[in-house]
């Protein structure tokens, strides 16, 4: 209850469902989901794909476009990047407060995670429309789900620790692209298993690494799960990290508590 | 000794030393499959085994080339209590096999029929091990009955050589002292005459006569009298009967008034000619008869198109992605819903998302498409008038849209069940063992264990006997056709029509159990030549495309529907073999061969 009490939940509910800018992107997301069921829309008969053997790819190009959209999102919600003023918010509540930094951090994490499951909320029905159409069952909306809700979540941690460490916006979007970029690209040369995209690719049965398990010192797990168990795990470092900077940010800037400033 | 191409009968006996068991015997051929990969095809029963008995259980298997070993394992509650494997490669032959059933070896003339390419081996089954199935018989051409030892075949026996013989296999009864027991043996429904008593003969001119020689068969030999009750007299000697012929199916059943193992008919230089004429048939086996693909085959295609088989169209995904994105505008517009609260505005999102993923679901997974395997049905029944069973041939095309599994429960419980190549996604070197398909014969006989890959397909081809009496009489009085068509099974022929003489004529419906007559004249047909008028005849394009089809895929020694003296043909409803609900209307066409 203490935490549903949280103040930084309820500013990012007035934030979140208030400002035009951010509900016109919610609007974007739909619209470029549904575009991309669209043009993957299989246009030929069964028989013909049978026969082809070139499966429709609609329920993989949705899935694919969501992380893409949601990260993108993800990225800019956790920089604060659809309002400017927020850097300032989130130092003065650290600074100028005496709300606990746990507080600020756990409030914003929880609200990352709330509104992360909202955003796959609005995606959903273009995932279970695609479905039948490429060959799945209802089995893999969680593994989907889960890929692009934990990468999301990551990308949102991190997002809030560029808003912490870094002042200007420019600065904030081009560390933000660059590390999902490098992540991205050594993730699937390096470690294949951990890339969302890569996991995305390999939810459909008959993806030849969808059938095979990952093996680990204590048994095994599905391909698609260390992805998810590594971005919740890049995600909630990323949240003590923010922490961790903000506990900086006020012993060096608040004189109460030793700072210069 | 099994040949290679075709079925095989197998018998497995269990022996049960301990108390009384509930078993199941499983039998297992494998066999190198598509692009290397395993493939594998069971078959299991059930027995009930009282403590001491020993039971012997039939099977048959298909022997395909290649094919490496058969396992059979017997289960009871779960757990495997005995279990054997035969390497299949010392017994599997492609030799000719011409099954003797005789108390004697006397019938080893019969290896005489081998050509330089195509060696026969005489096989001489126990009465008691006959087959209770007629694709037990698949891999042998002819069946010789000399005696059977005063043994009495059992009914499913004596159903199951009928059958064969509908399909195209040659029986041939000796006379002799012997032809007394035929009848007593319950074979007297498949002889074509009724043997009255024997008489002694010195000289047999007109064998020669019919066998094209200037001699016959000279000493003293023991003629069996009879009455001629079914087929007709190919060669009479004095008034006797000494050669019937009787067509049945696709197959004949022969007899000799006379013993041709023993002297002077064993000696005799028209004895090779005489087993020769006597074996003449162009029986195929049923095993491997087609090949392709469920998305390739005629049949199939007939249903795969008009109307297609398909996904559903982009107008519905841009109707339900448009409707979706016109139901959240209002929530999404600070102008239209600029009073409402953040947390409402929140639950109000949601609530939209919720019911458009309803709504995508049910749209495309239950209403518009679905990703259960789709079945589609084609079959074709050959009768031929006076016969009252139909040779059945029955393609099952399933196509998987998600990977799985489907059962399908059969009608008929004699069925031998063959696949045609599949297509899908190749097995992964090093995946477990394709598990094929498992044929469960109890009371009911069902197809298990039919898995597909994602868009995957399987073809599997069901060849049959079954009842159907179904009569059609041809006549010309006057320069009209007359035509007499009774049906006496028990489902309604739709959309009958005669073609006769290069015309087709439309008959009509007749129901179960229905005569109908009818005179043409001969400006009434349509010449079937013509696309057109094929067309007319099947009433829609999917039949005229399945006639066409049928009629270009006829095996050999199927009646052409086109060509033929006269024939009937008709449309059921429902598949013939399948008990099943397939997702287009079954293509299921009869054939009847008028008199």
């Amino acid at each position: 209850m203490r935490i549903a009490r949280n103040p930084f939940l309820d500013e990012g509910v007035r934030t979140y469902f208030v400002q035009e800018a951010i509900l016109r992107s919610y609007f974007a997301l739909v619209g470029v989901i549904g575009l991309a069921l669209l043009l993957w829309w299989p246009r030929a008969s069964l028989d013909a794909v049978v026969r082809s053997g070139i499966f429709p790819a609609t329920f993989t190009t949705v899935c694919i476009g969501l992380y893409v959209c949601l990260t993108y999102l993800g990225a800019r919600y956790g920089s604060e990047g659809f309002s400017p003023e927020a850097r300032g918010k989130v130092r003065e509540y650290a600074l100028l407060t005496q709300v606990s930094l746990a507080s600020i951090v756990a409030g914003r994490t929880l609200f990352a995670l709330l509104h992360t499951l909202f955003l796959l909320a609005l995606g959903t029905p273009f995932l279970l429309a695609s479905l039948a159409v490429s060959g799945g069952g209802p089995a893999l909306m969680l593994p989907a789900l889960l890929v692009i809700g934990a990468a999301t979540f990551a990308v949102r941690m991190y997002g809030l620790l560029t808003l912490v460490l870094l002042e200007r916006q420019v600065g904030r979007d081009l560390c933000l692209a660059a590390g999902i970029i490098l992540f991205l690209v050594i993730s699937s040369l390096v470690v294949p298993a951990v890339n969302p995209i890569t996991a995305l690719l390999s939810i459909l049965p008959g993806d030849k690494a969808a059938e095979a398990p990952i093996s680990l010192p204590f048994g095994s797990i599905p391909f698609f799960l260390l992805s998810v168990i590594m971005s919740l795990a890049a995600g909630l470092l990323l949240a003590g990290a923010v922490f961790a900077s903000l506990r900086g940010i006020r012993r060096r800037e608040r004189p109460d508590r030793g700072g210069t400033r | 000794m099994v040949r290679e191409g075709c079925y095989a009968p197998l018998l497995v006996s269990v022996e049960n030393t301990g108390s009384r068991l509930q078993v199941t015997v499983r039998v297992e051929v494998t066999w190198g499959g598509l692009r290397g990969a395993v493939v594998q095809r069971s078959f299991t029963r059930h027995a009930f085994l009282p403590g001491g008995a020993t039971r012997r259980i039939p099977f048959v298997v298909p022997i395909l080339r290649g094919a490496r070993s058969l396992k059979v394992a017997v289960s009871s509650n779960g757990l495997e209590v005995a279990r054997q494997e035969v390497d299949l490669r010392a017994l599997a032959t492609s030799d000719r096999l011409v099954a003797g059933i005789s108390s004697e070896l006397s019938l080893d003339m019969v290896s005489a029929l081998s050509g330089p390419d195509a060696p026969v081996r005489l096989v001489y089954p126990r009465v008691d091990d006959l087959p209770e199935s007629w694709a037990g018989y698949d891999s042998v051409d002819m069946v010789v009955v000399h005696d059977t030892a005063f043994q009495q075949l059992r009914a499913a026996q004596a159903a199951a050589l009928e059958a064969w013989v509908v399909t195209g296999g040659a029986l041939v009864f000796t006379g002799g002292t012997g032809a007394l027991q035929l009848g007593a043996a319950g074979l007297g429904r498949l002889l074509p005459v009724e043997i009255t008593g024997l008489r002694e003969r010195d000289d047999l001119p007109s064998l020669a006569a019919f066998l094209g020689f200037s001699r016959g068969p000279r000493g003293k030999m023991v003629i069996a009298e009879s009455k001629v009750t079914a087929g007709a007299v190919v060669s009479s000697q004095d008034g006797l009967p000494t050669i019937v012929k009787r067509r049945l199916g696709r197959g004949s059943v022969w007899f000799t008034a006379f013993d041709p193992t023993l002297a002077p008919l064993d000696s005799w230089g028209g004895s090779r000619a005489l087993w020769r004429r006597l074996s003449e048939n162009d029986r195929q086996p049923a095993l491997g008869a087609f090949s392709g693909s469920a998305v390739d085959d005629p049949w199939m295609k007939a249903l795969l198109g008009n109307p297609p088989l398909g996904f559903p169209g982009s107008l519905a995904a841009l109707a339900f992605a448009g409707g979706y994105l016109l139901l959240l505008l209002p929530f999404l517009s600070a102008r239209i819903s600029r009073r409402l609260r953040a947390r409402l505005r929140a639950a109000l999102l949601l609530c939209v998302a919720a019911a458009a993923a309803c709504a995508g679901w049910l749209m495309f997974d239950r209403e518009l498409f679905r990703s259960d395997a789709r079945i589609l049905d084609a079959a074709r029944a050959d009768v031929r008038s006076g016969d009252s069973v139909a040779r059945v041939t029955e393609k099952i095309g399933l196509f998987g849209v998600q990977a799985g599994s489907a059962e399908l429960p059969l009608d008929t419980a004699d069925v031998a069940v063959d696949e045609a190549v599949r297509v899908g996604i190749p097995a992964r070197t090093g995946s477990p063992l394709d598990p094929g398909l498992s044929i469960d014969t109890g009371r009911e006989t069902t197809i298990r264990g039919i898995s597909f890959p994602r868009f995957g397909s399987r073809l599997l081809v069901l060849n049959a006997v079954v009842s159907m009496p179904v009569e059609a009489r041809v006549g010309s009085s006057a320069g009209s056709l007359l035509l007499s068509v009774s049906n006496g099974s028990a489902r309604s022929l739709r959309r009958c029509f005669l073609v006769h003489a290069g015309r087709g004529y439309l008959v009509g419906d007749v129901a179960p159990s229905e005569t109908v007559t009818r005179t043409f004249a001969p400006a009434d047909g349509f010449l079937i030549s013509s696309a057109e008028a094929r067309l007319r005849l099947a009433g829609d394009a999917r039949r005229a495309s399945f006639l066409d089809q049928s009629e270009a895929d006829t095996e050999p020694g199927r009646s052409r529907l086109f060509e033929g003296p006269g024939s009937v043909a008709g449309w059921l409803d429902d598949p013939l073999i399948a008990h099943v609900r397939p997702d287009r209307p079954a293509l299921c066409l009869v054939v009847v061969e008028a008199r």
